[in-house]
């Protein structure tokens, strides 16, 4: 298949080409048509000139001197032969150029002139005073008019090939023009299919057509690029909530597979002991209240476990009522101390209170934050020895403008790979199974939803052996994290 | 009015010899015919010569005083003809528009208001006066006897090898105004007082 740049030069030669032929044939037709009769006139005034001075010759019956009247033609190469005729129609002088065959004829041809391929015959009257006392007939070789007609064609041929030459030469250069735009417009194509680099654009140069021919590709280009970019943002987000449903089931299963786990515990001590009650009814009373303390202690648990749910489920799906008011942060600490100071004298864990100047009022749910920081407590003493302390402070925070509240106990720490999954549910430190501390691993989790929830941030940071630091931080009211 | 009774008697002899000459030449047509290849009669010849001299000669437009006639052109002949018919026949015929008219002169006075003038053989003796008489008039003189042209005819025709041909004297057809045509001169046998013609 051709190029278009073969194509375009082609046609234009083939154009460039029909004009000068066109403009060369009519040219050279006007140019012979003219040659033809300027040599017809010449020969015809030779012949009325010799005509004339021949009358007297004619008259006179001179044909000598009509004969070197004639000879007055040898001047003129062309002319072949010549002769006069009298009146009568016979030969009354000939002239004959000198290498020449033909003779002229015995009589006079009619008048006017007879042009073939090589001759021209020229015949004419001769008259004298308005009376026709002769004829004359003269006879031109076209040879030498036929060399200038043959130089004359050459001439032409020559200009033509010339015009044509650099009619290609001009093309060659003019053709870039026209087909640069449509081989960029190529080569962009052929890139873009390949590499499929649909972020590339055409420049459109050169003529309108083309500008819209880039226009056009360029259009198609961002079309295909921006569904591009949404198939893959669409399927990276696919991707991404795949994962996170992928992470939610396995999170449910866990979830279902540890409620149960947590809610069967209880009710298999209770079952037990009930049980064990009903089948000895004579069992001592000592014996039995025990047994029944042990009962209610695990349906509390299993209470508390149940509510705890509850309360995450609530939070989680939104459902949950926040009592917001006006809160210091002092006051909340004490009822959470005050609430879970039983349970530290029972360890013997002496609880301490740090509290810094004025601290601001944050906005909450009472009760939310009271739970807060009892989990925190409650946490802190479970997994403490006996003999402990824990030492509860109030900071300011001051970027942003908020209270810190941290809780830091000398127990035997978390190991720092547990330390960041241990606010998610049913998450201790440690094995569950092999735990021997209770605790149904909701609280921590509780904790950062009620933090959050006022936009602020829950942390821990633990040295193994030494004890872990609880720290939650509140904003403000009006400002956030 | 002797020159009246002379132009009547002239006119009635140039019929009668008009009626003659058209008989003649119906006859001479008829013996023309006959002999038509062979060479037509030395004086038919001549005269129309003489007739055909008269295409190749120029006269000056004011000549003769305007006493010859509008469209005519009097050709006068002096001297006795051998042959008087063949220049009878000459009588009427149109030239250039103008007729020929055919006058024989018994004086050689009368010549000058001749435009032609043929002088025949037999006036050879009388040449000088009548050369005389015509001088400064604008006739063309034509003759055909040895020495004519020499001796200042214009054109004085001969016989060469059985054909005619003619001398001419171009210095007294200047001299008279008359101009001859170079084709004329060209054919001319010998040309006499070349050297003076033309202007």
């Amino acid at each position: 298949m051709r190029t278009l740049k073969q194509r375009l030069i082609l046609v234009n030669i083939a154009a460039t080409g029909a004009a000068l032929l066109v403009a060369v044939t009519l040219l050279f037709n006007s140019e012979l048509r003219t040659w033809r009769d300027a040599l017809v006139r010449d020969v015809s005034i030779k012949a009325d000139i010799i005509g004339n001075q021949s009358t007297a010759a004619l008259i006179f019956n001179a044909p000598k001197e009509a004969a070197e009247i004639l000879g007055a033609l040898r001047a003129d190469e062309q002319i072949e032969n010549a002769a006069l005729y009298t009146r009568n129609g016979m030969l009354f002088a000939a002239y004959q150029g000198t290498g020449v065959e033909d003779r002229a004829p015995r009589t006079p041809p009619a008048d006017g002139h007879d042009l073939d391929s090589d001759h021209l015959e020229l015949t004419s009257a001769i008259h004298l005073r308005n009376e026709r006392i002769g004829t004359i007939t003269i006879r031109a070789s076209l040879r030498q008019f036929r060399a200038r007609m043959l130089q004359y064609v050459l001439g032409l041929s020559v200009i033509v090939l010339l015009s044509l030459a650099a009619a290609s030469v001009l093309l060659a250069r003019l053709q870039r023009a026209v087909t640069a735009p449509v081989n960029d417009l190529v080569r962009l194509m052929g890139a873009v299919s390949r590499d499929k680099d649909y972020a590339s654009r055409a420049h459109g140069a050169g003529t309108e057509e083309f500008s819209a021919l880039a226009d056009g590709f360029n259009t198609m280009l961002s079309a295909i690029q921006s569904r591009d970019r949404d198939l893959e943002r669409s399927l990276v987000e696919l991707k991404k909530a795949y994962e996170k449903l992928e992470g939610l089931d396995q999170l449910k299963s866990d979830f279902i597979s540890t409620v149960s786990h947590e809610l069967r515990t209880p009710i298999t001590s209770i079952k037990a002991f009930v049980e064990l009650i009903l089948i000895k009814p004579d069992m001592q009373k000592d014996r039995q209240k025990k047994l029944l303390e042990t009962v209610n202690s695990e349906a509390d648990r299993l209470a508390r476990l149940i509510s705890e749910l509850l309360d995450l489920s609530r939070i989680e799906s939104g459902v949950m009522l926040w009592r917001d008011e006006d809160l210091v942060v002092e006051a909340i600490v004490r009822a959470a101390v005050a609430g879970i100071l039983p349970l530290a004298q029972k360890k013997n864990i002496r609880i301490e209170e740090r509290v810094e100047e004025g601290l601001a009022v944050v906005r909450a749910d009472r009760d939310r934050l009271v739970q807060v920081v009892m989990n925190l407590l409650s946490n802190a003493i479970k997994f403490m020895p006996a003999g402990g302390r824990i030492t509860v402070s109030m900071t300011r925070g001051d970027s942003p403008p908020g209270v810190t509240v941290s809780v830091a106990d000398t127990g035997v720490g978390i190991p720092s790979q547990d330390l960041a999954m241990i606010f998610e549910k049913f998450r201790r430190s440690g094995d569950v199974l092999t735990s021997t501390v209770e605790g149904s691993g909701l609280g921590l989790s509780i904790c950062r939803q009620i933090v959050e929830h006022y936009g602020g941030r829950i942390w821990a940071a633990s040295e193994e052996g030494k004890g872990s630091t609880f720290t939650f931080v509140l904003p403000i009211a009006g400002s956030s994290f | 009015m002797r020159s009246d009774t002379g132009t009547v008697r002239r006119r009635v002899a140039a019929a009668a010899i008009v009626l003659f000459a058209a008989g003649l030449l119906q006859g001479a047509d008829a013996f023309a015919a006959e002999r038509r290849t062979s060479a037509p009669a030395e004086y038919q010849v001549k005269a129309e010569f003489v007739y055909n001299f008269i295409k190749f000669v120029e006269w000056p437009l004011r000549g003769h005083g305007g006493n010859v006639p509008e469209g005519m052109i009097r050709f006068c002949v002096l001297g006795e003809l051998p042959d008087k018919a063949s220049f009878e026949a000459l009588d009427g015929q149109e030239i250039m528009g103008k007729h020929l008219s055919l006058v024989f002169l018994k004086k050689s006075e009368e010549s000058r208001v001749c435009q032609v003038l043929f002088l025949s053989s037999t006036v050879s003796n009388s040449l000088p006066e009548v050369l005389e008489v015509l001088q400064g008039q604008p006739t063309l003189t034509i003759g055909d006897t040895e020495g004519y042209a020499r001796r200042g005819v214009m054109i004085n025709m001969y016989l060469d090898n059985k054909r005619v041909r003619f001398n001419i004297n171009a210095e007294t057809a200047g001299a008279a105004g008359l101009r001859i045509s170079t084709k004329l001169l060209n054919l001319a046998g010998t040309l006499y007082g070349v050297s003076r013609t033309g202007k």
